[in-house]
């Protein structure tokens, strides 16, 4: 029943690759899914209420003081 | 010479699944995620002009949803002063008893992992930037990076190799470690 440490080395080359695919795993998960519609919507409302860009709010924002 | 240029609205937009991939990943929550992303956004689209075209995009947006983190991080630290702070909460699932190694016993251990470790584990692991890459994003030295990437995998593998030690490998995770193929298969 005693757990040969002879190969820890190789366990942990092991535990090393599947951290890395574990990493990736959770990432991907959610790199994969489809943009939200709120981001959509938040996107849409910034192009429609302002430029992009800090000048534009600056001038916006120093005019409307 | 004028290649029609992508409205800032589509270039912000084809960043998005990976600033969320991003958030989840350093928040461990989707909801907490999404309203980081939700903030990045915001400053990202007022700030556009500050960023140099040309020059990595994920990479700006990655460093705003960054900052925009640690400033969540400490106002939350700021208003939870009686517990044991942020990390409490969300954390303090024990893992698995049967011995199965799944994605979220995985996402508890790397929920335990010091910040800035973590950050750099999933830039580098994840995220797949270069080690340069992360440390613009960080704000740190490339050496910085290296280290708290190494400190976060020997952490993680100390902690993963102690559950193995004391369950034995369960098959699943003898699968996993035996060389499968990656899902994607691409190659």
């Amino acid at each position: 029943m005693t757990q040969r440490k002879g190969d820890a080395s190789q366990l942990d080359t092991d535990v090393q690759a599947h951290i890395g695919r574990q990493l990736r795993a959770g990432y991907v998960d959610i790199l994969n899914q489809p943009v939200p519609d709120r981001f959509l919507e938040l996107l849409a409302e910034l192009d429609r209420r302002q430029d992009p860009g800090d000048r534009d709010e600056d001038v916006r924002q120093n005019r409307s003081r | 010479m004028t290649a029609a240029p992508q409205s800032p609205r589509d270039e912000l937009l084809v960043h998005i699944p990976s600033l969320r991939a991003f958030a989840v990943s350093l928040s461990g929550q989707i909801d907490r995620a999404d309203d980081l992303v939700q903030e990045t956004l915001v400053k990202a689209w007022r700030n556009l002009g500050s960023f140099t075209e040309g020059t990595n995009m994920r990479a700006w947006l990655f460093t705003i949803l960054r900052n925009v983190y640690i400033s969540d991080i400490r106002r939350r630290r700021r208003e939870v002063q009686d517990t044991d702070g942020v990390f409490a909460e969300g954390v303090a699932v024990a893992p698995a008893q049967n011995g199965h190694m799944d994605l979220a016993d995985f996402r508890n251990a790397l929920t335990e992992l010091p910040e800035e470790q973590r950050e750099a584990l999933i830039l580098i692991g994840a995220a797949e930037f270069s080690y340069e890459e992360a440390a613009e994003i960080a704000g740190c030295a490339v050496g910085t990076v290296k280290s708290r990437v190494n400190r976060a995998r020997n952490a993680l593998a100390k902690r993963l190799n102690l559950d193995v030690g004391e369950i034995g490998l369960d098959p699943e995770l003898r699968a996993a470690l035996g060389g499968m193929p990656a899902r994607s298969g691409s190659g």
